[in-house]
């Protein structure tokens, strides 16, 4: 029987390998576990065993070929009667994202990760006859303490989490990043800030309207963030102070409009770059977001995906807040928010009440480069634009 | 409150070593780990002047002939392209049972970049990772460059074992580094600790600080009362 031999998953976030040797040729004899191939992935050199005994019939992808996990390596005229072996390389033992973990903090292994209790509570749940896996931990790092399984005994709801142990996370990567430059941001730009109140039952509209052929189109979901990031980057073009950076002795004024996208990730706020945003449509912008969302939250950002935004754009609206006040991308003229769009009783007209979608916008910049009314001439640009997009607008 | 313990780690410090017996080592040292004979182990070392390869593409990241360079050219089995090992850079090989130690392969990547971050920051250096350029950098300049194997060396009945590992630049000659685009990367440079301090510490005392972070990152939960 032939076996087809597959790229099996070699590790979290891996999407692909390249075939580095192989270690056997056409012809050859290979025993079950015994090593057939190299993969490299990301610095790594990976030696595949191979998962059955047989020989070798066909090698499919060549040496220098990359190959997605789940494309076919090779075939093997396999010896029946064999279960193939699991051969991918071991997984993390939970389910958190290695750089999204502090050095220090990793579990020490998969059983004792699972157990999360020392030696003398594991006895007592003995004693008392208690399922520690059943038992919701209320130690530190979720550890499972006497007084969780005395409650758990008596069907009593777990003690308040004690306070007795304090957690020590060392500051490293992404978190010291994000804590220098929001540091060096605060206290050395004059931060002012604005918010207006925009009226986008148009925009809500022509969104639900949309929204379906928009997926079966272009393939992503059509939120509201393009539709702001393309009012922004529009209105940019028009308040180039805005769109500017303050160095000690001049403000540069920037030709281009690189819009940087606040994105929440595992490891922390990365905020990837949608080059010369004005010159995309709202359907352009939404591909450009979407890809660039998920490439950072796969850890999959390039440096040229991060780097020359000259203004950014915050969708604090995404965690449900109504109102913020963010800190100024270091180097950049001001950050702009999008909140959350409610619901809102709002006057009409003369003297009618009517249920309106509204939404907030805030705008933080540096007073050092903008004053109040330039800022506010900004925003209400962007209000202005949010507020005209309705039914039959524009958005490929 | 008890703090959970640390899993064993052997570190150890040897010296100055051929690039080609300090492999030899780590194989034997592989099969041993893979057969749950010894526990995890840190082998820290200066090589003897030597570039290395991964399997393919050697010449092409070569900025001066072979005759050139000065000092042998080694293929290896490691991951990663082409580099440069010596005295005054410390070497790291690490011999790790990831399924052991709860890691993937990426994991423990992305660990050794944290693990020389995390170094550097003792020495008051501020290094950084970057998302698709593994190793450490400071600035656009490469400190710490990592070349990692994975494999199961005793079969099906052992575990999946690393070998190989970090090489971070001490005090090393960054001449070495001109005659060959590191890693494969053309547009950037090559630093070192003495390049960035006043008084670079010695390689041996830079390999003590990071045994302790690569134990930490192995494992050990640090908890305070």
């Amino acid at each position: 029987m032939t076996y087809t031999l597959m790229l099996p998953e070699i590790g979290e976030t891996v999407t692909e390998g390249t075939i580095e040797r192989w270690l056997k040729q056409p012809g050859d004899e290979v025993k079950k576990y015994e090593p057939i191939v190299e993969i490299n992935t990301d610095k790594v050199d990976v030696e595949l065993p191979c998962p059955v005994s047989g020989t070798l019939k066909e090698i499919v992808a060549q040496e220098g070929e990359t190959v997605e996990i789940g494309g076919t390596l090779a075939l093997i005229d396999e010896v029946a009667g064999e279960t193939p072996a699991d051969i991918s390389p071991p997984k993390p033992s939970d389910a958190e994202p290695p750089a999204a973990t502090p050095t220090g903090s990793r579990g020490t292994g998969r059983a004792k990760e699972r157990r999360r209790a020392t030696p003398r509570v594991t006895n007592l749940a003995g004693e008392l006859g208690v399922d520690l896996d059943a038992v919701t931990g209320t130690g530190p790092g979720g550890r499972i303490v006497e007084d969780d399984v005395r409650a758990a005994a008596s069907g009593a709801p777990a003690a308040k989490p004690t306070a007795s142990a304090d957690e020590t996370i060392p500051l490293t990567g992404v978190r010291r990043t994000i804590a220098q430059r929001m540091s060096e941001s605060a206290f050395t730009a004059p931060t002012a800030w604005l918010a207006m109140e925009a009226d986008v039952t148009g925009l809500a509209e022509l969104r639900r309207e949309r929204r379906e052929a928009f997926r079966e189109r272009h393939g992503v979901d059509l939120t509201y963030l393009p539709f702001m990031a393309h009012a922004v980057s529009q209105a940019l073009k028009g308040h180039p102070y805005v769109n500017a950076s303050w160095h000690e002795d001049k403000i540069v004024l920037k030709k281009r409009v690189n819009l940087g996208i606040a994105v929440a990730t595992d490891r922390g706020l990365l905020v990837p770059v949608v080059t010369d945003a004005d010159t995309l449509s709202v359907a352009g912008l939404a591909k450009a977001m979407t890809s660039l969302g998920e490439r950072a939250r796969d850890n999959k950002l390039t440096l040229d995906d991060v780097q020359g935004g000259t203004f950014t754009l915050d969708n604090t609206g995404a965690f449900g807040s109504i109102i913020s006040k963010p800190i100024v991308n270091l180097g950049q003229a001001a950050i702009i928010t999008l909140e959350a769009i409610t619901r809102r009783p709002r006057v009409v007209g003369e003297d009618a009440i009517a249920v309106r979608s509204v939404v907030t916008i805030c705008l933080s910049f540096d007073h050092r480069i903008l004053d109040g009314h330039q800022a506010g001439a900004f925003l209400n640009d962007v209000k202005d634009r949010l507020e005209a997009l309705g039914p039959g607008s524009e958005i490929d | 409150m008890t703090t959970d313990t640390t899993p064993t780690l052997d570190v150890r410090w040897l010296g100055r070593v051929g690039y080609e017996d300090a492999w030899s080592l780590q194989r034997e040292l592989a099969l041993q780990r893979a057969h749950g004979e010894i526990p995890d182990a840190l082998l820290l070392l200066e090589h003897d002047p030597v570039y290395t390869t991964g399997h393919r593409d050697a010449d092409s990241n070569l900025r001066v002939s072979r005759e050139m360079l000065g000092a042998p050219i080694v293929p290896s089995d490691r991951g990663g392209d082409i580099t440069f090992h010596g005295p005054g850079q410390l070497v790291a090989y690490g011999i790790v049972d990831l399924k052991a130690a709860g890691l993937g392969v990426v994991g423990y990547v992305r660990g050794l970049e944290q693990v020389i971050v995390d170094t550097m920051a003792e020495f008051g250096i501020e290094a950084g990772t970057e998302c698709g350029l593994t190793g450490a950098w400071v600035g656009d300049e490469k400190i710490a460059a990592i070349g990692v194997r994975v494999g199961r060396p005793a079969g099906g009945a052992g575990a999946w074992v690393t070998t190989h590992g970090l090489a971070l630049n001490v005090n090393v000659d960054l001449g070495w580094f001109e005659r060959i685009v590191p890693c494969g990367i053309s547009d950037r440079g090559v630093t070192s600790m003495a390049h960035l301090l006043r008084k670079p510490p010695s390689v041996r005392e830079v390999g003590e600080r990071l045994a302790s972070q690569f134990r930490n990152f192995l494992g050990h939960r640090i908890v305070t009362n």
